[in-house]
């Protein structure tokens, strides 16, 4: 089964993990007045303390770190593993880029297309990071969403019809920005 | 009877010798694990510590902060932080443990412990300056209050020099849904007056652990020649 049949029932979760911690200071590793968004394809992760990250290749070839805001101990907690987002996961990934020319970010957000946990499930993540709350959409998510069954806490999937209900709403911001992967339709 | 007739002879004793009667030698339990509520932060300062405003903070405090770079981070190289940056953190989450004559505080943030010693009222001689310093306790009221003296000089985040104490009031709200911290400062070298953070909310979390926490060094990703030289040797 390839990931065009799996479309028509993709779904989409939500994991949470809430943290405004850090080892280092945000503000000066951050630019915490932009935002950055990066489509690519997860090609190394490490699940480490005190912050995790993926490597995130785009199909130009730039490899980018993305930064858990949390540490993984507490990640592990939330039942995060290395299965939640496994390596050749296609992904629109979202947040906070680091001061400088370097391609290091932290993420708020995670759109992705199997092969996950759960193969047929668009994963999205929305943080608290810094502090500044989670994402306006956090809670509508919630609403329309389910529970899913990775074992993540407050792990949530949405339907592609409640996808679209989330565009509509909130526009074309972070994650919900019209993201289709590559050789899905 | 008997219990009664001790507590009146008690009371008259310490009537005649002028000695406190202890009418309540029970003290509020706050032992148990946590995880942080809202972290206020001191002197006005914004989440981000951008700034200081409102902090009576002199030019040597502000030139101690100057030197603190994002490439000299202590966290980068796994080194907890020093007691005044750990207050803006209200690391999580944190597990209290209460005996007769300490309360142990115990974060899984970098895996730190600290002892707050009931029984002294001084750090002993020799007491070396380190990162959380020595620490003494004391019950006054449904208040544990503990004086923290010995720390080394920290420049980032909230810069404070070795000649820093500190003191902690911890209590109970009243529906005890919250344990709420109070923090003051005192530094003559950086600061020309004591400050204090706005109080702090610690929400009993008994559901959680405090687990192991093992750190890598990643100054590499930040300040190495490619970020994949982080990738590939970790």
């Amino acid at each position: 089964m390839t990931l065009k049949h799996l479309l028509p029932v993709t779904l989409t979760s939500l994991l949470v993990f809430s943290s405004t911690e850090a080892h280092h200071s945000a503000a000066a590793f951050f630019d915490l007045d932009a935002t950055i968004s990066v489509e690519g394809t997860v090609t190394a992760a490490k699940l480490l303390n005190p912050h995790s990250y993926y490597r995130v290749t785009t199909d130009d070839g730039v490899d980018w770190a993305w930064e858990s805001a949390g540490t993984w101990t507490a990640l592990a907690k939330a039942g995060w593993s290395e299965e939640a987002l496994p390596i050749g996961t296609r992904i629109l990934i979202s947040g906070t880029p680091a001061h400088g020319d370097k391609p290091i970010a932290r993420f708020t957000s995670i759109a992705a297309y199997g092969p996950t946990t759960d193969s047929n499930m668009m994963i999205l993540v929305g943080l608290d990071v810094f502090g500044r709350g989670r994402p306006d959409w956090f809670e509508r998510v919630r609403q329309l969403g389910v529970p899913c069954e990775n074992g993540v806490a407050d792990c949530t999937r949405v339907s592609k019809e409640a996808r679209q209900t989330l565009q509509d709403e909130f526009g074309s911001i972070g994650v919900w920005s019209a993201f289709e992967p590559k050789g899905s339709e | 009877m008997a219990g009664k007739l001790h507590l009146l002879v008690f009371f008259m004793g310490s009537v005649i010798t002028g000695m406190p009667l202890i009418v309540d030698a029970q003290v509020p339990d706050i032992s148990g694990v946590y995880r942080s509520g809202r972290a206020n932060t001191p002197c006005g300062r914004d989440a981000n510590m951008r700034s200081i405003p409102n902090c009576p903070v002199n030019e040597l405090g502000l030139q101690t902060a100057a030197t603190a770079t994002a490439e000299n981070d202590p966290g980068l190289e796994c080194i907890a932080d020093g007691l005044s940056r750990q207050f803006t953190r209200l690391p999580r989450p944190m597990e209290i443990i209460q005996t007769d004559d300490k309360v142990i505080f115990h974060y899984e943030y970098f895996d730190v412990w600290r002892v707050a010693h009931l029984d002294r009222d001084t750090a002993p001689p020799q007491t070396p300056h380190t990162l959380t310093g020595f620490s003494v306790g004391r019950w006054e009221g449904d208040t544990l209050v503990v004086e923290t003296s010995h720390l080394l000089e920290n420049a980032h985040t909230i810069p404070t020099s070795d000649q820093t104490t500190t003191v902690e009031r911890y209590r109970w709200n009243a529906d005890r849904s919250l344990l709420l911290l109070d923090v003051e400062i005192t530094d003559p070298a950086y600061y020309d007056a004591p400050f204090r953070f706005g109080t702090a909310e610690f929400v009993p979390n008994p559901d959680d652990y405090i687990a192991q926490f093992v750190c890598t060094n990643q100054t590499d990703l930040f300040y190495g020649d490619d970020i994949n030289s982080f990738f590939d040797d970790n």
